[in-house]
């Protein structure tokens, strides 16, 4: 059972750094260089709510 | 730097071809899904029902090519390959041009994938039933075929790197990287698990066997669900719900670090799928150690995903596509927090061959892969005919109808495997006796009636699934097929593609990276002591890396945005990523010499009959119902036997240790029932006396009519020599001569019993001579066979640890049983 053990602590341990590392991540967010990328799939969309080239959805 | 706007038509036409295809077959693998499902509660369900519904006008006596051992086969290939494969096409050829900027590379080649991967399917759903299988689980189709799918893969991944070449966007966006990573692992994966050596046209044996078979069958298994399921799906994700509610991803960041701990750690996580069994301790250990920290990655990526509709809340209700993808990417959360779950081996003792795990691949396939389909579908649909979708409505209840379904699906398989398990496990007083027989846990309320359940579940999700295909349907009759055409400014700036290898090897986050992981892997390998060091050296490293990114953050952060801009090192550092964890596992299991792996037994060969009936008992699919591993548990032990160790199965090519249990282990089968027990049995489970009338097991009729094919032994023979496995020299004529005479004898000792025969015979011998072609009699005599071993000294065989392999952990359990056993 101390596998078990061990087990649930080291599960712990990732959990908790993973939290630490989110919350981190959430108060140092600006517009840094790398978040640019993630308007990749919109460019060229001259009307961001409604892409160009589509027929207008629903 | 030249820039010049050009005019692009994306292809949408292959995207459509895609599409109708995944839809298409998708409701092929779930009827065979649902089918299968009844037939685990009704086994009539094979046809044999024909007879009842139809007052015996029709008489049948079940479709051998339905039957469950073959149905289930294609149920998994069709759902993962046909449905999810063509889905993912789809949604990779329509994301990859637009993120891009450019029309696929070649035409041409995406008609060949496109057209080659429908034939695949085709020959799969022709084959399987037939009962043309390598016994493999999601490795079932034959080489032929295998050799089909290396070629149409090629040139798919030919097709996409090609795309990522001429792209006219410097940065890869991290949809495409999930691709690149898709490609590549599933490649290798695919490679190494199919190696096989051909006995004729329709044959092979796998050239692994035992212990190292199973590990390079779930080492491709556990990433088959990674890379074939999850990767595609995840950059699918990362495009299409920014896309569906116009939001960019909510941290560009967090999925840089999703992705690359998720493809490194994936990796390594196989061996879970073999917990509690005689593999050596560090492997299981590694297996759950790797799935558990799997955890942080794929919750990270579920977040992301979640937290992109961040202000866009309201459309969750009004807008069908996004109330299917918020939800699938819930249920990637759900099945990857029960995942690592089920891979701590306490939990998975009493999981593992139960429904439990087929209730988690359930909520893994139709809750994340289906909803993911089905929201990607909808909002597709309307853009790739040029209108609206016909009914918002009818999407609306496939998605509760979908929903419930899977809830009941999930649900139910919880409470029919933990209930199973709770009642194998019971002990009477004395604690040396399992009380309740095999087919009683089957057939109590909360087993069976959990699997009717789950069975609805299935129709449920089904008839919204057809639901779905009306609605595209009438949408595409409502418009017509329109290919996007779209101006778009190209730059082919100096950044792009022209990083050099010195550039994107000789940097401080490789090196650091790079002597970490060697401390890591060493710690694992190296004896006491000097694994201590290695540990200290890694988190020295560690620290030495956090030390140097903090002193020069920009120089490190700088380095993975060129990376970005240079798809080929990128490339090549996935594929470092992923082949690491590989090798730590497959390379010392594969290589290590077999004798280690025997411990005290050493599995009888079969002789050439028996051989016959293996491949019979493989090409029906027996496997989908009976294990063949006793595992290191007190219970189980105690209702089938001695654990089972691997050398007990070290000649299996392919291995049989199975996946989970609709009928008992038969790993000690051999001797424990009459042959003309097997033979009533076989022909008709509820025709004898005892617990057995419950049974689900179908009939095997057929295996009384055609013909052993004593010809094809010495073939097989020599396949089986070269692949290791020491038979005596022996001619053809004597193969075969061996083989007619066990057969005789077995059939001589029916035809004295007076078993039924399917024709008239005159005297015991007539019935006997012609009892002794069919392959019934070889697969009785594989059954008498299961178990047979040979005790080998204890001192003349080397420790079952693939050695030098440390840290060495103490197994409680395999104490503990060889000492009670002493007692
Ligand atoms: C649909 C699942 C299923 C399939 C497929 C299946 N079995 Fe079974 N099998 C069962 C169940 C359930 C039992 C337990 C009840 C019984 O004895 O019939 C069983 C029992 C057995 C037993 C008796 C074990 C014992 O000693 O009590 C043998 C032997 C056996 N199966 C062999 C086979 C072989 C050989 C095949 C393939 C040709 C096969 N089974 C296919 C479900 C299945």
């Amino acid at each position: 059972m101390e596998v078990l053990a061990l087990t649930l602590f080291l599960s712990l341990l990732f959990a908790v750094l993973f939290l630490f590392l989110f919350v981190r991540e959430r108060k140092q967010r600006g517009p840094g260089g790398v978040e640019r990328d993630s308007l990749i799939p919109f460019d060229g969309d001259d009307d961001f709510s409604a892409p160009s080239g589509h027929q207008k959805d629903q | 730097m030249n820039a010049y706007k050009t005019t692009i038509e994306y292809d949408d036409r292959s995207v459509r071809h895609f599409m109708v295809a995944s839809i298409t077959w998708g409701l092929v693998a779930m009827l065979a899904g649902v089918i299968a499902a009844f037939q685990l509660n009704f086994w009539e369900m094979n046809g044999k029902f024909l007879e009842t519904v139809t007052f015996g006008l029709f008489k049948s006596e079940g479709l051998q090519y339905i039957t469950f051992g073959r149905l289930r086969p294609l149920h998994t290939n069709a759902a993962i390959f046909a449905f999810v494969g063509n889905m993912m096409f789809a949604g990779i050829y329509y994301s990859t041009q637009r993120l891009c900027k450019c029309r696929t590379a070649s035409d041409l080649l995406t008609k060949i994938h496109f057209w080659g991967w429908q034939a695949i399917i085709v020959l799969a759903a022709i084959t399987l039933p037939a009962g043309l299988t390598r016994g493999k689980e999601y490795a079932e189709l034959i080489w032929p075929i295998n050799i089909l799918v290396a070629v149409i893969w090629l040139t798919f991944a030919v097709n996409f790197f090609w795309t990522l070449r001429k792209r006219n966007e410097p940065s890869l966006y991290v949809a495409l990287w999930f691709y690149i990573a898709t490609i590549i692992t599933v490649t290798m994966l695919y490679v190494v698990n199919h190696l096989s050596i051909p006995t004729s046209f329709t044959h092979s044996y796998p050239i692994f066997g035992g212990v190292q078979d199973a590990l390079v069958q779930w080492w491709y298994g556990h990433n088959a669900v990674a890379f074939f399921l999850t990767t595609p799906i995840l950059g699918i994700m990362y495009y299409f719900i920014p896309k569906s509610v116009n939001r960019p991803v909510y941290s560009y960041r967090l999925s840089i670090i999703h992705f690359w701990s998720l493809v490194f750690i994936y990796i390594w996580a196989g061996p879970h799928h073999l917990l509690n069994t005689a593999l050596p301790k560090w492997l299981q250990v590694l297996g759950m150690f790797f799935s558990l920290m799997l955890w942080a990655p794929s919750w990270g990526g579920m977040l992301n995903g979640l937290l992109t509709l961040r202000g866009a809340w309201d459309k969750l209700r009004t807008d069908p596509v996004v109330k299917f993808l918020a939800v699938g990417v819930t249920f990637y959360g759900m099945s990857t927090f029960e995942g690592p779950l089920l891979s701590i081996r306490a939990i998975n003792a009493t999981s593992h061959y139960t429904d439990w795990t087929i209730g988690h691949v359930h909520s893994g396939t139709l809750g994340w892969n289906g909803f993911m389909a089905a929201g990607m579908f909808y909002w597709l649909a309307p853009r790739l005919w040029g209108t609206k979708l016909w009914s918002k409505d009818l999407a609306n209840v496939h998605f509760w109808i979908g929903l419930v379904g899977i809830l009941l699906y999930v649900a139910s398989m919880w409470v029919s495997g933990i209930s199973q398990t709770l009642m194998l496990n019971q002990l009477d007083e004395s604690g040396t006796r399992v009380v309740n027989e095999f087919v009683d846990t089957a057939m109590a309320p909360s087993v069976w009636g959990m699997m009717l359940t789950r069975a609805i579940g299935g129709t449920l999700y089904l008839t919204g699934f057809i639901l779905l295909a009306i609605n595209i349907f009438k949408t595409a009759r409502a418009g017509k097929p329109v290919n996007e055409t779209r101006e778009v400014y190209v730059e082919r700036p100096d950044i792009q593609d022209r990083m050099s290898w010195r550039d994107a090897f000789r940097n401080d986050p490789i090196t650091y990276t790079g002597w970490h992981l060697l401390f890591v892997i060493l710690w694992f390998f190296l004896p006491p002591g000097a694994d201590l060091m290695s540990l200290l050296g890694a988190g020295v490293m560690a620290f030495l890396a956090i030390r140097a990114f903090r002193r020069n953050k920009e120089g490190w952060v700088g380095w993975h945005e060129r990376l970005l801009h240079n798809y080929l090192p990128f490339s090549v550092f996935v594929l470092i990523a992923v082949a690491i964890g590989g090798m730590v596992q497959i390379i010392p299991a594969v290589t290590v010499n077999r004798a280690k792996n025997v411990e005290d037994r050493l599995q009888t060969l079969y002789t050439p009959l028996e051989l016959a009936g293996r491949d019979i008992y493989v090409s029906e699919g027996c496997y989908n119902c009976h294990s063949q591993m006793v595992r290191t548990l007190v219970p189980e032990v105690l209702r089938y036997g001695d654990y089972s160790r691997l050398g007990e199965s070290i000649y299996d090519h392919p291995f049989q240790w199975g996946s989970k249990r609709t009928g008992p282990d038969l790993a000690r089968e051999g001797g424990a029932r009459s042959n003309d027990w097997h033979y009533k049995h076989l022909m008709n489970p509820r025709s004898l006396q005892g617990s057995t009338t419950k049974s689900r097991m179908p009939n095997y009729p057929w295996l009384a009519e055609e013909k052993i094919d004593f010809k094809a032994l010495p073939k097989k023979i020599a396949v089986q020599t070269q692949l290791g496995v020491p038979y005596p020299a022996m001619t053809r004529d004597e193969i075969e001569q061996d083989a007619r005479e066990q057969a005789l004898a077995i059939a001589a000792t029916l035809a004295e019993k007076g078993v039924e025969i399917p024709v008239e015979a005159g005297s015991p011998e007539e019935a006997r001579d012609y009892l002794a072609e069919r392959k019934m009699v070889a697969l009785i005599s594989y059954l008498q066979k299961l178990g047979a071993y040979d005790d080998v000294e204890p001192g003349s065989v080397p420790d079952n640890r693939p050695s030098p392999i440390m840290p060495d952990i103490p197994d409680d359990h395999k104490e503990q049983l060889t000492l009670s056993e002493a007692e």
